[in-house]
């Protein structure tokens, strides 16, 4: 008789779904995208979730404390929808922890129409972003744990590999001995990024100028907000003909790195899974392994 | 050829490989592989792109500047 159990699933389809011991949750990742830390409260790592919740709080209201009131006029005085803003639903990828920044954005929501823009913004828009996409990584975390339980725990994790990748592009691979496409990936990206910030004449994507290429670049990680703190403030005084072009590729960039991020997390996950079979393959060789 | 143009479309070419490069990538673990991806890939993205420019610039050259 044909079992699940024997069902060869080709690697690069991947995940290894005759492994995967537990049924998903999805509820781990409604939660967990509303407050952090509660996909893995649901899945009884009660201890984890909570050190999600304090790292996620703490980086988001340390960048809105940097911000300040022009998170609000950023995001609220442009688009007014019946006498109220709607601009919330731009807050990308704060939305990613959602409760928080609602509740956040409904306290800056004071009319302060000419609040400057505070020189620390720059670090505190990262800040505030970091702390979205810190959110999707742990949902992903918690997804991942409530399918596998405790078989991948002491393996490399998926959530640090993807959270390398996002920070700098190819460390996420580099982490996972993937040397060659680690050197493509960071090579391929900060080149293009570089490249887009010539363009620009080093007036790399602000986001209370350019918001949606900042949306894009950010996701590139450090290396945006490097750039970003560097040229914060920065005006510009003279024609630039290939502005447009330094935008696209500034958030091109970013945009690529989530491929990135996924392959990461998406090997690290294959990696997690995929040992348990080992020790019985090499027990005995002839058997085939699944993985080629 | 308008030095304009020529960095647009050198630009638009870089723009082919590292989006081909990426998505070779994406998902497959062998480098070299990954390489030769990229320059079928590339070389068919810009090439569609190319003829979809070239067809659009023609007609609107046809039908409004005539």
């Amino acid at each position: 008789m044909r079992t699940h159990e024997s069902l060869e699933i080709p690697p690069r389809f991947g995940c290894h779904l005759n492994l995967i011991q537990q049924k998903p949750a999805p509820s781990t990742v409604l939660l967990g995208l509303l407050i952090p830390g509660t996909g893995h409260w649901m899945t009884g790592r009660g201890g984890a979730g909570a050190v999600w919740f304090v790292v996620i709080t703490v980086v988001s209201l340390l960048g809105w404390t940097l911000v300040g009131p022009s998170f609000y006029v950023t995001f609220g005085t442009t688009y007014p929808f019946g006498g109220r803003n709607i601009g919330i639903p731009l807050a990308v990828p704060e939305l990613a922890n959602f409760i928080e920044t609602f509740l956040v954005y409904n306290m800056l929501a004071r009319p302060v129409p000419e609040a400057p823009v505070p020189s620390g913004a720059a670090i505190g828009y990262f800040l505030t972003a970091a702390g979205g996409i810190l959110n999707m990584i742990s949902v992903a975390d918690a997804h991942f744990r409530s399918r596998v339980g405790a078989q991948a725990d002491g393996r490399k994790s998926p959530a640090i590999a993807a959270l390398l990748a996002w920070l700098v592009p190819g460390a996420g691979h580099y982490y996972l001995g993937r040397r060659g496409k680690a050197a493509l990936g960071a090579g391929a990206l900060l080149i293009t990024f570089a490249i887009g910030v010539f363009l620009t004449h080093g007036t790399s994507p602000q986001r209370d100028r350019d918001l949606y290429f900042w949306s894009g670049e950010v996701l590139l990680g450090l290396p945006a907000a490097l750039a970003n703190v560097l040229n914060f403030g920065r005006r510009i005084r003279q024609d630039l003909p290939l502005a447009e072009m330094g935008l696209l590729f500034t958030t091109v960039s970013g945009l690529l790195n989530v491929l990135f991020i996924l392959d990461a997390y998406s090997s690290a996950e294959r990696d997690a899974i995929a040992p348990a079979a080992e020790p019985a393959a090499a027990a005995n060789p002839t058997t085939p392994t699944a993985v080629a | 050829m308008e030095r304009s143009l020529l960095v647009h479309c050198l630009a638009f070419l870089y723009l082919c490989i590292v989006v081909s490069l990426s998505l070779s990538c994406y998902r497959e673990e062998n480098v070299p592989r990954i390489l030769r991806e990229t320059a079928r890939r590339s070389f068919k993205f810009a090439a569609f792109i190319g003829l979809l420019a070239a067809a659009t610039y023609g007609l609107v050259r046809f039908f409004v500047d005539r």
